[in-house]
């Protein structure tokens, strides 16, 4: 009974949400307002289960060492005071240094030195293999034209111009296919929520939702007319 | 008004309502097209299926909630592939808003019926919070930087984890990943050289093939279509079998339009210049 009223609200708030296609709205607002509030109260509950779990229980259970990390964490909470808000500064350039440190690290290794090397390919495959060739080479090829693209100290004329020319096809190509991904993932979303509403109890609440999306197009409707007759 | 400048000024609630057509139709009434398997699923799936019975994999959540509908018949896909192969899980949240989904699967893949049991056959540390530095922290030491789980148990007390100690005991790593994909990678894949296959969403998918081309990743989900691969390679038809109908016939709409919303624009301009030129 539960899961079926939770179901019906669930796609009440979809219809809501997609109603925009149609025209803003107070139901979309309505729901708009509920996802960021909902959004924010589930941040505050899981953030005290995860309190509860990394440091109030270890805690009790004797690691007294996240005493530590528990007072950086508060001395964060003095970024309210005029008075001592440099206080904050301190635990913020840690988790800044730290953050910086850790993506460094990360970016130089797993980002560049990795990809790079991969880059370096032998242009004929061994042993031979007409695609793998053919990609090898168009990968070089590609790469050093999107690379050539970027060189701004000179100006792109001749055979760097020829380059950055091909390079800025290379990217338009990876945008083209990024984009087509992004188009297929946004209709998988969409084929998601209809199959909610289609596929459980949400279903009973599109009549409902059809009705309400008639009434309001036929008051807008009539309204309009009123104050051209007005005018 | 001619056909074609009809055409272009066409009111784009019309386009919603064909879209509307196009994806409900083949949900009430599957028409059942057929579906290929890529490399990338096929990569996936032989990751899994190498996998020995007990062998300890790390579930990784980091997507946004509004994602669900691409990464959780993902996940419901590749967890039944898991626990076909005996394998135990430890799953982690990177992100509060996923935290919710982790409960979910264990309930729609009756974990409980299965026989799988809690702190032997998997483990749900729920939200780590930190992102980058958690993950590092994580995949440095589990115990300390997950002292006890999503329940409250203490990770001591937990039998699975006294197999896993750190990144190196983990026998794959499977993220279901759409943000951090790249700190995911350079904190905890790389640095330990861990295998690692990811489920991603449509947006994501073009900037995580590098990472496949260079080993980092070995096999990656790509949206809907990388579940409904999966699901033929299991066979066993889920979610992602069922929506394939709705998503392709919605690809060929979107194709069709992009044709004559160009062929429109290209004759119109054409049009326009030869009435130029007669003037």
């Amino acid at each position: 009974m539960i899961d079926a009223l939770g179901n019906m609200i669930a796609a009440a708030c979809i219809l809501s949400i997609y109603s925009f296609l149609y025209s803003e709205n107070k139901a979309f607002r309505l729901v708009e307002h509920l996802f960021v509030g909902i959004a924010a109260g589930h941040v505050v509950v899981t953030t005290i289960y995860t309190l509860r779990s990394s440091l109030w229980i270890p805690l009790t259970r004797g690691n007294t060492v996240l005493v530590i990390p528990f007072i950086l964490g508060l001395m964060v909470y003095f970024i309210f005071s005029k008075k001592h808000s440099y206080i904050y500064r301190l635990p913020m350039a840690l988790v800044i240094g730290i953050g910086t440190g850790l993506s460094l690290r990360a970016a130089a290794h797993a980002q560049l030195a990795v990809q790079i090397a991969t880059t370096m390919l032998p242009l004929v495959k061994t042993p031979f293999n007409a695609l793998d060739t053919f990609n090898n080479i168009l990968i070089v090829i590609l790469v050093i034209a999107t690379v050539t693209y970027f060189f701004f100290h000179w100006e792109q004329r001749g055979p760097l111009g020829v380059s950055s020319k091909i390079g800025r096809y290379a990217m338009m190509a990876a945008f083209g296919a990024s984009f087509a991904n992004t188009v297929m993932g946004r209709f998988a979303v969409f084929v998601g929520q209809m199959d909610f509403l289609l596929s459980t109890e949400g279903v009973y609440v599109i009549p409902i939702a059809l009705v309400a999306l008639i009434i309001a197009t036929y008051y807008a409707r009539s309204k309009k007319d009123q104050n051209r007759e007005r005018q | 008004m001619s056909m074609l400048s009809r055409f272009q000024k066409m009111n784009p609630k019309v386009l919603y309502l064909l879209v509307l057509v196009v994806v409900g139709l083949p949900l009430i009434r599957p028409i059942n097209l057929p579906i290929g398997v890529s490399r990338y699923t096929e990569l996936f799936h032989s990751q899994v299926e190498s996998l020995k019975p007990g062998d300890v994999v790390l579930v990784s959540l980091c997507f946004a909630s509004a994602k669900a509908p691409e990464f959780y018949p993902q996940m419901v896909a590749a967890l039944q592939h898991l626990i076909m192969k005996k394998a135990s899980m430890v799953f982690v949240c990177w992100l509060p808003e996923v935290t919710p989904f982790t409960g979910r699967l264990f309930t729609d893949l009756s974990f409980d019926k299965r026989g799988l049991k809690y702190g032997t056959d998997y483990v749900d540390f729920g939200l780590i919070a930190g992102t980058a530095t958690a993950m590092a922290a994580f995949a440095r030491d589990v115990h300390k930087t997950a002292p006890a789980d999503v329940r409250g148990t203490l990770v001591g007390d937990l039998p699975l984890m006294a197999k896993v100690k750190m990144a190196t005991d983990f026998h794959l790593l499977m993220s279901f990943i759409s943000i951090y994909t790249e700190d995911f990678i350079g904190q905890v894949q790389t640095p330990y050289k861990l295998p690692l296959v990811t489920g991603t969403d449509g947006v994501s998918f073009a900037g995580t093939l590098p990472y496949l081309a260079s080993g980092q990743i070995r096999g990656i989900l790509n949206s809907m279509v990388g579940t409904a691969e999966y699901e033929k390679l299991l066979k066993m038809p889920g979610k992602g079998t069922s929506y394939m109908d709705a998503q392709q016939l919605s690809h060929v709409l979107i194709i069709t339009l992009i044709v004559l919303g160009n062929i429109a624009l290209a004759s119109t301009r054409a049009l326009e210049r030869s009435r130029r030129t007669k003037e």
